[in-house]
């Protein structure tokens, strides 16, 4: 790991301006940030900005966030992967086990968000 | 010595119906009647069989045969003790006269035996002329071609003045429907007669003795004397052919000036469906062997009603069992009950008879066919719910329900079942009473004669009689029409079972739903707040504050009009003049300055105003707008286009798309929609939009569309402009 360089995070939602306001938010702890809107955009981005973390809603419009989240894995090097979802995550236990390093509840308290994130390095 | 079987207290109208008719211990002295043990005693005897048999007879001893004319003494002699009841009839001479004798066994094992003398037969058919016309009575395919074929023939062959069929109502009441008369008598089709003109026990006789003949009503009764033993009980006559009948119908007769009569009776399953009835102004008496001719007219009739009324009741069972899954069917599809059941092709009031009927829903009720009764329905439904009866039924609400009698007017008989009690669904059928549609027909009534006992004992009287029995009562509810209606409550009752649980997992989902698509803006209005404190983009934090809170309180009053409309409150509108025009052309520039790249060509002429509720019209156009927004080709125009004819407004929103799939059409317009639940979410609410659109369209008597064709998806509003002067545009 480069420690000069700044943490990483993919968000993927189709709320995109939920979000925007989290880059933003995010911008500001010096964390740096890209937003996908689906999970191709996702897939797509992840080789170039090869993010630490990934943010992901688990209702997209073209794949769900498992899936997204398995081929992710799939992947050399792959980014620790968190649920950001308004789905309650005791329905969802197995799910975190396997394929989530994490499942945050949306409305997250920002700080408790970026603590999460920074938490594992 | 010898006694009368035995003597009675007279009978009178008030208890004629226990007057003991089949033992009167008298017969009509058309000749002579004796009665035999099994041991071949001589058991009873009319006063005037000695006589005619020219003979000494002594009860309780045996008969000398040789002091019988020889063929009845043959006869006698194979008839008492043979188990087979029915004994060949034969004729034998007397003293220059014909007898036909005629023998039956009785309920007390008695061998009876008649001799009736034979009338000289002038005007009457030979038997095997009236056996031909049964031919042409069973050509006939219905019901009033069979009887008046009937009442033809048995005219024709016996030569009575008038010959009648009555049919008996389920009350039992009776009603001339068929009739054969000499020309200057009264057309008596129509007339109506109280059950209790045939009392009880009279029908017993006449369902299961079909034929009866009174030759002469003005007859001196013979008596029929019996040995004085220890206990003599009377002689059953019930199928005896010279029975003496009773007083009071023979002053009936005297009264209509009717001497002769004869009656057949037909029977269905055991029970008196009809009757042929036969007038002479004269005596007349009809030989056995025509009579019995005339009785298998009337068995061949009633077999012929049976199978016409079976074929008739089969077409019934699969026209009220076609309407019911018709209505089952609409049911099932929409989820609103009431208008499925009343703006349908066929409703409810078709499937049974009746003068008015009610569908009730929710807060919604429709009259079909006549009045809404005059009270008031939520204490009429309380008071028949209160009955605890799956099917509620009278002929008669004053005297089952006094305390509905007057909220019911102007009905007198009701059939009720509750189908759906979670939103008070009931199907309400209404009669008015039966002589309000009926008068006394027929040209102005010829004076009849009164006797000993009254007016009561004529035509007239029997009409009045029955207009008193049937007063505030409807026509009877057939066996059939209470089948028919219990079957469409209990597919109703099904369904609205079934959907009730439907709609309590969907309501569950829902919510659940609710309770995570809820998140989403929260995190927004979270993270804006957040960034808000810590930075001095204020303004622009602020703008997404407002928009998704904004968009809570859009989701928030979906859920709050579906959770009224489910309830069955109804959206609350309030009708006011709106300038349409006006509304839409804002609407558009909201929607423009939300979304700046968005193209929207409206096609509106300016000042067009409809009575309506501004604030849910500019929420259904809203709706409408955002779908064809979201759900169209990106970088082509919106269409809203508004034009009036006549009385109606039309608005269209319209978009370039791929057509809607038929399984999402299928939904389209239903609160909770399969694909909606746990799939790709709907970023702009619940799905709930088109549903409450709907509705809103609904309420103010209008109607909303989808049509998807040439690339377009075209959803069409129709508005009634329901504005006082139509001229003000």
């Amino acid at each position: 790991m480069n420690e000069v360089r700044a943490m990483r995070v993919l968000l993927v939602d189709d709320n995109e301006m939920g979000s925007e306001l989290l880059a933003e938010f995010l911008a500001l702890s010096n964390l740096e940030t890209r937003c996908a809107a689906t999970g191709g955009e996702a897939l797509e981005l992840v080789d170039t900005f090869a993010p630490d973390a990934v943010l992901l809603d688990i209702l997209l419009p073209d794949m769900d966030g498992y899936e997204l989240a398995k081929r992710l894995r799939e992947r050399p090097n792959p980014p620790r992967i968190y649920a950001l979802s308004g789905l309650a995550r005791h329905e969802r236990q197995d799910a975190i086990n396997n394929i989530f390093t994490g499942w945050i509840e949306k409305p997250a308290d920002p700080d408790a968000l970026l603590a999460i994130l920074h938490e594992a390095n | 010595m010898n006694a009368p079987t035995t003597s009675y207290p007279p009978f009178t109208l008030a208890n004629c119906d226990s007057e003991p008719i089949h033992i009167p211990g008298a017969i009509q002295p058309l000749g002579a009647l004796l009665a035999f043990d099994s041991d071949g005693t001589l058991r009873y005897a009319s006063e005037n069989a000695a006589r005619i048999l020219d003979t000494c007879l002594t009860l309780d001893q045996p008969c000398p045969h040789e002091t019988l004319p020889p063929g009845l003494a043959h006869c006698l002699s194979s008839w008492v003790g043979n188990p087979d009841p029915i004994f060949d009839p034969l004729t034998i001479t007397q003293d220059r006269a014909t007898y036909d004798v005629i023998g039956h066994r009785n309920s007390d094992g008695l061998t009876i035996v008649e001799l009736e003398r034979r009338g000289d037969g002038v005007g009457i058919a030979a038997p095997e002329r009236i056996y031909r016309s049964i031919e042409r009575v069973r050509r006939q395919r219905d019901i009033p071609g069979l009887l008046d074929s009937m009442v033809r023939e048995v005219q024709r062959a016996t030569g009575f003045d008038r010959v009648m069929a009555y049919r008996f109502h389920p009350d039992d009441s009776g009603e001339i429907v068929a009739e054969q008369r000499r020309d200057d008598l009264d057309d008596w089709v129509g007339r109506r007669y109280p059950a209790g003109d045939i009392p009880a026990q009279a029908r017993r006789l006449y369902t299961v003795n079909t034929l009866r003949l009174i030759a002469d009503a003005t007859y001196q009764p013979v008596r029929v004397l019996s040995a004085p033993s220890p206990d003599p009980r009377p002689l059953d006559m019930s199928f005896s052919v010279l029975r003496s009948v009773s007083p009071i119908h023979l002053e009936y007769m005297a009264n209509m000036g009717v001497r002769a009569s004869m009656s057949l009776s037909l029977v269905i399953g055991g029970r008196l469906w009809g009757m042929i009835a036969c007038h002479h102004h004269s005596p007349r008496a009809v030989p056995y062997p025509a009579r019995l001719a005339c009785e298998a007219m009337a068995q061949v009739v009633s077999a012929t009603v049976s199978g016409i009324e079976a074929n008739e009741r089969a077409e019934q069972t699969r026209k009220s069992a076609a309407l019911v899954s018709y209505l089952a069917e609409r049911v099932s599809s929409t989820e609103n009950v009431h208008q499925a059941l009343s703006r349908g092709d066929q409703t409810p009031a078709s499937l049974v008879p009746n003068d008015a009927a009610l569908c009730l829903w929710g807060n919604s009720v429709t009259v079909f066919g006549g009045i809404a009764p005059r009270g008031e329905l939520a204490g009429i439904l309380c008071a028949l719910d209160q009955s605890g009866q799956r099917l509620v039924h009278t002929t008669n609400i004053a005297r089952d329900y006094p305390e509905l009698q007057t909220d019911l007017v102007p009905y007198a008989g009701l059939l009720a079942c509750k189908f759906d009690p979670m939103n008070n669904g009931w199907l309400i059928w209404l009669r008015k009473e039966q002589i309000e549609t009926l008068v006394w027909g027929g040209r102005p009534e010829k004076q009849y004669a009164v006797g000993s006992l009254g007016p009561r004992l004529t035509p007239r009287g029997s009409f009045e009689a029955w207009r008193e029995v049937v007063r505030g009562v409807s026509t009877s509810w057939l066996p059939s029409e209470l089948e028919a209606a219990d079957g469409l409550r209990d597919e109703l009752s099904h369904i609205s079972t079934s959907r009730a649980a439907d709609v309590d997992r969907a309501r569950t989902a829902l919510l659940a739903m609710l309770g995570h698509d809820l998140r989403d803006p929260l995190q927004s209005i979270s993270m804006a707040a957040t960034l808000l404190s810590r930075t001095d983009t204020g303004a622009r934090m602020g703008e997404r504050i407002r928009y998704s809170s904004g968009r809570m309180q859009r989701l928030i009053s979906q859920v709050l009009d579906l959770s009224r409309l489910q309830g069955g409150l109804g959206l609350g509108i309030e009708k006011r003049p709106c300038d349409l025009s006006a509304l839409v052309n804002g609407l558009i520039e909201e929607k423009r300055q939300a979304y700046p790249g968005l193209r929207i060509e409206p096609d509106l002429p300016a000042g067009l105003t409809l009575m309506a509720d501004t604030d849910r019209i500019a929420q259904v156009v809203t709706n409408l707008m955002s779908n064809a927004r979201q759900h169209g080709a990106p970088r082509q125009p919106i269409l809203v286009k508004a034009e009036v004819s006549d009385d109606l407004i039309t608005l269209s929103v319209t978009n370039y798309g791929e057509p809607i799939p038929d399984d999402v059409l299928a939904h389209l317009f239903s609160p909770f929609k399969p694909e909606s639940v746990g799939q790709s979410r709907n970023r702009s609410g619940l799905g709930l939009g088109l549903y409450i659109a709907e509705q809103v369209v609904r309420d103010h008597g209008g109607d909303i569309a989808v049509e998807c064709r040439d690339g377009l998806i075209i959803f069409t509003v129709t508005l009634p402009r329901g504005m006082p002067d139509t001229k003000h545009a």
